[in-house]
């Protein structure tokens, strides 16, 4: 009990913290408890799908391997430059910070994009969703054309679980931005949502996906109008437990989805 | 930040202070490693189960250094590490691969009561800190048929809720039971 109370130099009205520590991180830590929940049911239903499927799927070329590892590597990388980034912010060197932050969205945006060229990849071989626009012209040429009607659990659990990987790694990006970048990052938010939705095709998921942006900006405006404020380190500290959490989460989704769904010739 | 969340923060930072560049650097090389093991490993053309058990060995060693050095869960008090490392491990111990084939089986699924017993028991830490200093007082300030009136008034209270609780979880086997004997009959018939 000793170790969890604070702090004797406290005044006396306040009552000691029961963990430790601030409210803003146990706050981030219950979120992310039931966010593993999420992910939890995601990766069940797809190792489930695995083993009691017999001609389950195994889409995945030594290429892919390389670009899933290499997306790996980025979000390794980008957790040690978030560490980095609490450290410069703990440091009050809020230059360094700024910088850390700013590698740490970078690594993030490459796994995105390497993750997208992945996703464009299998789509245009015939792996597709129901929701998914129509590929012209790709449909039954593809190597997995048959697997979306044979083994539909496939693609469905695999798009999921990637899916929402995703959008929290973008989430991330915009949320450590915000951190970085406060009111500066909402035309970059805006850029990035025109560069997105102009530049991919029109029956390209991603053409749609793209309007995440746009919401995001939306909702970041309101939050950075309604409280504006200059973010400390420990503002740093819970966007960084977020942002370790998305990598935590992709080292299980990594040898349960890539490496156990491997065609290694 | 109103100013004692303010102070706990500074005592957190000034704890992160003490974190050199080197461990960091140590942990990201381990995690690297790991990954290249992984790969490695995909290219021998293992045994499915055994590859599984492999990875899913790695990934969890993985995440351990990163909920411990990265997240700082090393660092915190025990309390935070038994309260959120026991959640989380109840939350995804449903989730993990190879109990999908068989997700009932007897000793499993007793060990499984056990972890969610513990956990409930340790979501009720925060009960600690709730003893109310005027409560307390007016209640010891009692005599003794008064006190023995309280403790008698709480486990009463404690009848309705725990009642519930017993009737649905009594009505949730029952469903299962006769579930699995209907699944069963069926199977019989199909043989």
């Amino acid at each position: 009990m000793a170790e969890a109370t604070l702090p004797h130099d406290m005044p006396a009205a306040y009552e000691p913290s029961l963990f430790g520590t601030y409210s803003k991180k146990i706050g981030m830590w219950l979120f992310l408890l039931s966010d593993s929940l999420t992910f939890g049911a995601l990766l069940y239903s797809y190792s489930y799908g695995r083993i009691s499927t017999p001609n389950w799927p195994t889409p995945f070329h030594s290429e892919s391997i390389v670009n899933a590892t290499v997306m790996t590597a980025f979000l390794l990388t980008s957790s040690l430059t978030m560490v980095m980034a609490v450290r410069a912010a703990v440091h009050g060197n809020a230059k360094a910070q700024r910088l850390w932050l700013l590698a740490t969205m970078a690594c993030g945006m490459a796994f995105v994009i390497l993750h997208g060229r992945e996703w464009s990849k299998l789509i245009a071989e015939g792996l597709t969703l129901p929701v998914f626009p129509k590929l012209p012209g790709h449909e039954a040429v593809g190597e997995f054309a048959n697997v979306a009607q044979t083994v539909p659990q496939f693609p469905a659990t695999f798009f999921g679980l990637t899916a929402m990987h995703m959008l929290h790694v973008t989430l991330g990006v915009i949320y450590l931005g915000v951190v970085a970048l406060r009111r500066n990052f909402i035309p970059i938010l805006l850029v990035f949502w025109l560069a997105a939705w102009l530049g991919t095709p029109s029956y390209s998921p991603f053409h749609y996906g793209a309007h995440v942006l746009l919401v995001a900006a939306i909702v970041c405006s309101i939050i950075l109008w309604l409280k504006p404020k200059v973010y400390d380190s420990s503002d740093v500290e819970v966007a960084g437990l977020y942002w370790h959490f998305v990598d935590l989460v992709w080292m299980f989704i990594f040898p349960l989805v890539y490496l156990m769904s491997a065609r290694i010739l | 930040m109103e100013a004692f969340q303010q102070a706990i923060a500074e005592r957190v930072a000034a704890q992160h202070r003490h974190h050199g560049k080197s461990q960091f650097l140590w942990v990201w090389g381990a995690l690297l490693a790991m990954t290249a093991i992984e790969v490695y490993l995909t290219y021998q053309n293992m045994q499915p189960v055994r590859m599984l058990t492999i990875l899913m060995g790695l990934s969890l060693v993985k995440a351990a250094l990163i909920i411990g050095y990265f997240m700082h869960m090393k660092y915190e008090v025990s309390r935070m590490k038994w309260l959120t490392m026991c959640s989380l491990a109840r939350a995804d111990d449903d989730f993990l691969p190879g109990r999908a084939s068989h997700p009932f089986a007897g000793r499993e699924m007793r060990f499984r009561v056990a972890i969610l017993a513990a956990c409930l028991l340790l979501w009720a830490t925060p009960a600690f800190s709730q003893a109310c200093s005027m409560c307390y007082s007016t209640a010891k300030a009692t005599s003794k048929d008064g006190q023995r009136a309280i403790s008698r008034g709480v486990i009463v209270l404690l009848v309705p809720p725990f009642g519930f609780m017993t009737l649905g979880i009594w009505m949730a086997f029952r469903y299962g039971r006769k579930r699995d004997r209907e699944q069963t009959d069926h199977v019989n018939l199909e043989l």
